[in-house]
């Protein structure tokens, strides 16, 4: 296993090289720089082309792109054209809130799939079931920012019960953290719980036909019993993978439930840098976005393997 | 430098500051405030620099004074200068500064501080955007401790009025000298109502009472009332709205037009009429085909119909308007002959250009509400006046960079109040202007836009920006569409939120706001 991990930590290398390149080079021919983010639409040519000057923004994208690799090969990401701030220090301060958000929507995913999937196999074709099912659909349909502004009406607005909007560091705090979570979490969560949901059922079926789940129920054995301490273990092992590659999917969710409830993480901040053109802040959330997708898959792969030694490497 | 005769501006001083400061409650003294502003972050500190010159005041009004404030009238009130002349010949002017005033830093207020910040503003190596507002200043000199003189090489009143803008904050000199300029990206130090305390990116602002604050109100007791404020960075205009009515803030920066009807109506909280709002218009680009044909050009103008448009945009909140000014704007007159919607004379100028029809068009729009609202609009009126019009939706930067470097046919555009013309139509007609994103470039217009800001008589300059606005009617430079307003919310949550205290150009001045019981 060992052998198996480095090679896969030293595979993501490349990879985070090529993905920088590829997003450098993109940003780098779209319209427009960063010069209106911090000069204004007002600003003259001549004020313009002296702040282009001054970062640097006229040498060759080839030389842009070779300056930025070899400082970050020495852990140094730049400096944020906008606001001058290293770019590591940026991140390090958004990163805990995008991993609250992401982690409690996780949670929620599960707390929310699992369950329901478990009880949908379990009264499969009956009307419980099918409900379930269009349940996961919608999940699935529903746009994330229109979800999420409906959670604040209904929850904020109407309800009071909880806040709209906004931040509080979880280890400053907890409860108040935790509070501010609840509606970003269940805006992100619900997708991912449908999908967990309609994974959970289908393996659980499956599970169901197994010859030992068979011998089970044939030893007389209590259904609950057959379900939840034989069937349910191997039919979370698929739910596990599937859990595991939706992070991708959640970091695009956090991109717009940190927008819509004005959470400061790494997402909003990505989308903030594209549409200032902050090349350096895009890399560097490029960097981190990309290593936890991988770290992530690698985690989920471990996790897999040990629960199936069958595909231990 | 002996004044010949005093100017009006002197004689208007002293009154305005009381006028301006609400009369006193019981005791409104204490409490803490959130509001919030509507953006991911604050660009910088530094008043010289910053992407949101009209809206940036909200938030830097709490750490920042100038040597004089606007009046909406056009008159100026003294604030860190305790009294000022305007030399109506020459334009040059005299402050005597405040005594006893502070930076937070500790650093004193004098005549020095506030030459190095004047200098700053106006040397062009600093590369703020007001340097060329400020160009017609020959020299600063500090005449007395707290004495300073500005010399105009010839007579601007546009200088002044940048003094009174953002270009004229004054920034602790000892801050700059040791920390840096760049410093102010993240950091206010001034002579402001509030001390700076923290920011933390994509989330707010914090800052505290300055309790050595050198203005009072009319009663003669300190300000600001209030102890604490948070400015809460809200990326979403919607969600904060929601904020605001849920209780979360006490005040937000923008509405959308689309929730007028719904604040104005709703008990608890309060539209606010900041007087600000931007000209919606459209930006032709008069460089190359086809809108370097007038012909073309008073063909759009006659395919939309502004009173239509803007009613389905705005509702009651709507204001047609000939130009680029609003109602309340001084310069502003709708002593204007504005072509009026005719789309059959559309069609027939189209004809007279030689072109074929339905001509097709491109009108580039940024993503952002109303614009896209506008732009579907303008769109079906000017495919039933023989033009097969298609719109591109772009973000921000594309669609400024596109302006700037004139790549576009004709975009969706909309200018911010100045409340002084030279800001706006200068801006927007003159040569060069930082505002002209459309290769606009007439010898007469440039000749009068510089007479007119080079007059100090009113009356005079009203009579050219009447003439230059015409001049941009015949000639369309811009397609004239509507005024749109820009009012803040507040909530019940402020004591005097029915008659909350705003700078000139609609910024607020927390610094005069109390908590309700």
């Amino acid at each position: 296993m060992v052998p198996f991990i480095i090679r896969r930590l030293m595979e993501m290398v490349p990879v985070v090289i090529v993905m920088s390149l590829v997003i450098f080079f993109i940003t780098a021919i779209l319209p427009g720089d960063v010069t209106t983010a911090i000069l204004g639409e007002d600003a003259t040519a001549e004020q313009r082309a002296q702040t282009r000057e001054r970062l640097g923004l006229d040498d060759p994208l080839p030389v842009q792109y070779l300056r930025w690799l070899a400082s970050a090969a020495t852990g140094d990401l730049g400096h944020s054209l906008r606001s001058n701030e290293p770019v590591f220090d940026i991140i390090l301060q958004r990163a805990p809130v995008t991993i609250e958000l992401a982690i409690l929507s996780i949670l929620v995913a599960l707390a929310i799939g699992i369950p329901t999937g478990v009880y949908a196999a379990m009264h499969r074709n009956t009307m419980a079931d099918a409900s379930l099912r269009t349940l996961a659909l919608a999940g699935v349909a529903v746009p994330n920012f229109w979800l999420g502004i409906l959670l604040i009406i209904l929850f904020s607005l109407w309800l009071g019960w909880l806040p709209p909007s906004g931040y509080r560091p979880f280890f400053e705090a907890p409860l108040d953290s935790l509070r501010l979570m609840i509606l970003p979490a269940l805006t992100m969560g619900t997708g991912l719980a449908a999908v967990i949901m309609r994974q959970t059922r289908a393996s659980l079926l499956e599970v169901m036909t197994q010859d030992y789940v068979r011998t089970a129920k044939a030893k007389g054995l209590p259904r609950s019993k057959i379900v939840y301490k034989h069937a349910l273990r191997n039919g979370l092992i698929p739910v596990v993978t599937v859990t595991g590659l939706q992070i991708g999917a959640l970091m695009n969710g956090a991109v717009i439930t940190e927008v819509v409830f004005s959470l400061p993480g790494v997402g909003r901040m990505a989308a903030d840098a594209i549409f200032t053109r902050d090349i350096p802040l895009i890399q560097g959330a490029i960097v981190v976005i990309v290593l936890a997708v991988l770290l992530v898959n690698l985690l989920t792969d471990i996790a897999y393997a040990y629960v199936n030694p069958k595909v231990r490497p | 430098m002996t004044s010949r005769r005093t100017s009006w501006l002197t004689a208007c001083a002293l009154g305005a500051l009381l006028a301006t400061t609400p009369a006193l409650a019981a005791d409104n003294h204490g409490g803490e405030l959130t509001v919030a502003i509507t953006g991911e972050t604050i660009d910088t500190f530094d008043p010289l620099f910053g992407s949101r010159p009209t809206t940036e005041g909200a938030y830097m009004n709490l750490f920042y004074d100038t040597l004089v404030r606007l009046n909406r009238d056009g008159t100026y009130s003294p604030a860190l200068a305790e009294s000022f002349e305007v030399d109506a010949e020459t334009g040059s002017m005299r402050f005597s500064l405040r005594d006893g005033v502070t930076f937070h830093d500790g650093t004193p207020f004098d005549a020095e501080a506030a030459a190095y910040n004047l200098r700053r503003a106006a040397d062009p190596d600093a590369g703020g955007r007001w340097v060329d507002a400020l160009a017609p200043i020959s020299e600063i000199s500090v005449v007395g401790p707290m004495d300073l003189e500005v010399t105009l090489e010839n007579p601007s009143p546009f200088v002044l009025f940048t003094l009174a803008s953002s270009a004229g904050m004054m920034v602790s000199p000892t801050f700059i000298e040791n920390e840096g300029a760049e410093a102010l990206g993240r950091r206010a130090v001034g002579t402001g109502p509030f001390v700076f305390d923290d920011i933390q990116d994509g989330v707010g602002v914090d800052a505290s009472r300055n309790p050595d604050y050198w203005e009072t109100d009319a009663d003669g007791d300190p300000l600001p009332y209030l102890d604490a404020v948070t400015v809460r960075f809200i990326p979403q205009s919607s969600v904060a709205l929601l904020e605001l009515r849920a209780g979360g803030v006490a005040a937000i920066q923008d509405v959308s037009p689309n929730d007028f009807a719904v604040v104005d109506n709703e008990d608890g909280i309060h539209l606010i009429d900041t007087g600000k709002g931007a000209a919606s218009h459209i930006n032709f680009n008069h460089s190359q085909p086809p809108f370097n044909d007038v012909l073309i050009r008073r063909a759009v103008q006659h395919a939309i119909d502004r009173a239509a448009t803007c009613e389905a945009v705005l509702g009651a909140y709507c204001a047609v308007v000939p130009g680029l000014l609003g109602t309340a704007e001084w310069a502003y007159t709708d002593n204007l002959d504005v072509p009026g919607y005719d789309p059959e004379q559309s069609c027939a100028l189209l004809a007279e250009a030689g072109v074929e029809t339905p001509f097709p068009v491109d009108l580039m729009i940024i993503r952002r509400e109303p614009d896209t609202q506008i732009a579907e609009i303008l769109q079906a009126q000017l495919n039933m006046a023989c033009f097969d019009a298609t719109i591109a939706v772009q973000e921000r930067t594309t669609v400024v960079d596109a302006m700037v470097n004139l790549q576009h046919q004709f975009a969706l555009g909309q200018y911010s109040t100045s409340l002084d013309p030279h800001g706006t139509i200068g801006a927007a007609y003159g040569t060069g202007g930082s505002r002209n994103r459309s290769g606009i470039s007439y010898e007469d217009t440039d000749a009068l836009i510089a007479d007119a800001v080079a007059t100090v008589d009113r009356d005079a300059r009203f009579d050219m920006y009447e003439e230059i606005q015409q001049q941009a009617i015949d000639r369309v430079y811009f397609g004239s569409l509507f005024w749109r307003p820009r009012p803040s919310a507040a909530s019940g949550q402020i004591g005097n939120v029915e008659a909350l205290p705003l700078a000139a150009d609609g910024n607020w001045r927390i610094g005069n706001w109390w908590l309700a019981d």
